[in-house]
């Protein structure tokens, strides 16, 4: 289920540009029911709908808990976001959380 | 009874084949789930850490007696699966099917699970369970489970797993009389329940969309857990809103900055004392020894050789055990797993993990103690690609060559000094950060691994498990880096002491021996290689010296500047410095000269003790050869452009 391309919403550095930055408020003010991990509005909780990632990054975030069907809680996003997930806190990058597909709870 | 058991001797085991044959109990959990400390309390502070053959990866192992006979208590590294993702998973998991070399089979495990955070960890539970090992699961934090109100149904996960769950807490030694009496009636009868078919039938149950094995054990876990712990327990605000402030790109880079410059302050002020103990021991063990040892070569040998690399070796070893000490609190605490979190993206520019601003920081003390704590970094091509840019930055044994320099240069002005100074410590930086980005696109190639990183909660650190680590730590740089280094420095004597007949003293110290020892023999031989950087062959011979110690250069160049020179003063070290000639009776420290050879200095790795712990670390001659080279290429094209730009303008 491929909803972005990784390329397009990523500067050369992995780091969100301008545009991905108000692609991000586009998304949190406009509270898309399916999106990326990177445009997760703060706060808000989600269900994991995907991994769209090369196989090894998938088995990493799979072994760290970020299974499809799991609900996460997002505490920030931007060049590093912070979700609760399954009762721990976990640490990624925009480049991973970009690749995390997530169906935001109402 | 306290928690702890004694300690038996490996050696009064009974033997099957040369094989420890009692039953072996093994600690299995994720990493910061407490596993260390509850085998730092089963087994007190004695037990050993060993690699496992060929690797990095660790293993804790100790023999404990219980009342009903002995065993054996290994302690595995932390993981998130038994998939074969890590070097740790993949180790751990030859281990529990019992096809790791040297280790036995496991009788028994303990999984132990951070009862904070049960949904998260009880994944690895249930894939360990799988195995059908006799096990006994250990929930930990239960003092912080009480604190927070977090209410278990202990029968409920007993039976879901299959196996006796004991809830304990590590740090105040609840539950652990339970813990041991079970132990010490199941051990030797392996009296627990290997079948587990519900969890079996639970596990092929999948709930998501992809049923992969991982996505069934999370769906499994998120199933047990909800059943088990009966009320939510998030984190506590304060704790999100630390996470959010300690992880910020400004302010968490911020406070590590000043954390790590901190703890660096107290480590390297606080070892002061024991490494000026060390240096007054073999002092007055020199002094002892001295008048008692008859003829100049063996006095040499024993005194300027066998006691001065022995004290060189002992010498790193409070700043080395200082600094793990330190590391290992901030780890506990888990305050560093943030920090990596808030440095992760300023390092990453320079194609540098996160993880290795800790020993680039490090490394302005020292590189060896630098290059040991590169282990804090998964990645083996991110660790590499540390430990080779690490001995670009300037440790304190730099500091007397930028100090003789830049007064050499500029005696007369502290604020020009200070900036020959300041300049040598910024040259190194950028020359770091430039390698690594040259490493990333040549032969270590690739970007680091992107960050993912469980954030354990911030708890008050174990002291026990601090000091035992850093202890190992120690331990460990003087079993694996001593013996090299110690051949090394006897090598470097003798090259600078022999041969004694053309000293009329046959002693290092005299500088008429030194001028016609092998050592000095090798600098004028070395001299067209270091000629177009403005270097003659006493300068050559410094540079040679300096292989042993870097600042041994200054020690090496006053002994030829200056005949039973006073080195006591800096103007008595200095006066002769400035008055040194060239054969051609040229003043040789010309302001190009001394330029160029700051730069050499600051560029360049001419530290042998640096190159066997890389080669220790890295397990590959290759890449200390490469440092080698490169670092010693960078700086030669340095000091050349240096010297030859400088005679242009001045």
């Amino acid at each position: 289920m491929l909803l972005f391309g990784v390329d397009e919403m990523l500067g050369q550095d992995g780091l969100p540009s301008e545009s991905q930055q108000a692609s991000v408020d586009e998304c949190a003010s406009t509270n898309k029911l399916v999106c990326s991990l990177l445009k997760a509005p703060r706060g808000s909780s989600a269900i994991i709908s995907g991994i769209l990632a090369e196989p090894d990054t998938e088995a990493r975030l799979l072994r760290l808990g970020f299974a499809p069907g799991r609900t996460i809680t997002v505490l920030t996003t931007g060049a590093r976001c912070l979700v609760l997930l399954a009762g721990a806190t976990v640490a990624l990058d925009s480049l991973l959380a970009a690749q995390v597909s997530i169906s935001l709870l109402p | 009874m306290n928690g702890s058991l004694p300690i038996i001797d490996e050696f009064d085991l009974p033997r099957v084949g040369g094989q420890v044959s009692v039953p072996c109990v093994m600690l299995v959990g994720q990493p910061n789930c407490g596993k260390t400390s509850l085998y730092n309390r089963l087994s007190g502070l004695k037990g050993h850490t060993a690699n496992f053959a060929g690797t990095t990866v660790e293993i804790a192992e100790a023999f404990i007696s219980l009342k009903s006979g002995k065993c054996q208590l290994i302690d595995l590294p932390g993981i998130y699966s038994l998939s074969d993702g890590s070097p740790e998973e993949e180790i751990t998991n030859r281990v529990l099917i019992g096809k790791q070399p040297g280790v036995p089979a496991a009788d028994m495990l303990l999984v132990v699970i951070d009862a904070t955070r049960l949904q998260h960890q009880l994944a690895l539970a249930g894939e360990l369970r799988r195995l059908e090992l006799p096990t006994v699961i250990v929930l930990n934090m239960l003092d912080e489970v009480q604190k927070r109100q977090i209410q278990l149904k202990i029968d409920v996960l007993a039976e879901e797993l299959s196996a006796p769950v004991f809830a304990v807490s590590t740090r105040t030694g609840q539950g652990m009389d339970d813990l041991l009496r079970y132990l010490d009636k199941a051990v030797l009868t392996a009296d627990t329940t290997p079948k587990v078919p519900a969890l079996s039938e639970g596990l092929a149950r999948c709930n998501a969309c992809r049923g992969c094995p991982v996505t069934a054990q999370c769906s499994w876990a998120d199933d047990i857990s909800s059943r088990v712990q009966t009320t939510t327990a998030p984190p506590p605000e304060w704790l999100v809103k630390a996470d959010l402030l300690l992880t910020g790109t400004f302010w968490g880079f911020l406070t590590f900055l000043v954390t790590m410059s901190l703890l660096f302050v107290v480590v390297f002020s606080v070892a002061a004392y024991p490494m000026e103990w060390i240096d007054d021991a073999f002092a007055l063990l020199a002094g002892l020894i001295e008048p008692a040892i008859p003829g100049s070569l063996w006095k040499s040998f024993l005194l300027d050789g066998l006691l001065a690399s022995v004290g060189g070796i002992l010498v790193f070893v409070p700043q080395i055990f200082l600094l793990f000490f330190g590391i290992n609190l901030l780890e506990e605490s888990g305050y560093l797993s943030r920090a990596v979190v808030a440095s992760d993206r300023t390092m990453r520019r320079f194609g540098l993990p996160g993880q290795a601003f800790i020993p680039m920081l490090s490394a302005h003390a020292c590189a060896i103690p630098a290059i040991l704590s590169t282990r804090y970094i998964k990645s083996f091509r991110d660790r590499l690609r540390t430990i080779l840019i690490l001995p670009f930055l300037s440790c304190s044994a730099r500091l007397p060559v930028y100090l003789m320099v830049s007064t050499l240069l500029f005696g007369d002005s502290s604020i020009l000094a200070a900036l020959v100074l300041a300049s040598g410590y910024i040259v190194g930086l950028i020359a770091a950060l430039m390698f690594s980005v040259l490493l990333g696109r040549t032969v270590v190639r690739g970007v680091p691994d992107s960050l993912l990183i469980e954030l354990p909660p911030l708890r008050k650190p174990s002291l026990l498990s601090a000091l035992k680590s850093a202890s190992h730590r120690s331990f460990q740089f003087i079993k694996r880096a001593g013996g090299v280094i110690l051949v090394i420095s006897m090598i470097l004597w003798g090259a600078s002491s022999l041969p004694l007949e053309d000293s009329p003293s046959g002693s290092l110290t005299d500088s008429t021996g030194f001028k016609s020892s092998y050592l000095a023999q090798a600098g004028r031989f070395a001299e067209p290689i270091f000629k177009p950087l403005g270097f003659d062959w006493q300068i050559t011979v410094g540079v040679l010296s300096s292989f042993a110690a870097r600042e041994a250069v200054v020690s090496s160049l006053s002994m030829m500047a200056s005949s039973q020179e006073s080195m006591e003063s800096e103007e008595g070290l200095i006066g002769p410095l400035r008055n040194m000639t060239r054969d051609d009776g040229t003043v040789l420290f010309t302001v190009p000269t001394a330029l160029s050879l700051l730069v050499f200095f600051v560029l360049a790795l001419q530290c042998f003790p640096t190159q066997v712990v890389t080669y220790r670390e890295t397990g590959s001659l290759r890449w200390p050869a490469l440092q080698f080279l490169i670092m010693g290429g960078i700086a030669w094209l340095a000091s050349f452009a240096v010297y030859h730009g400088a005679k242009l303008f001045l």
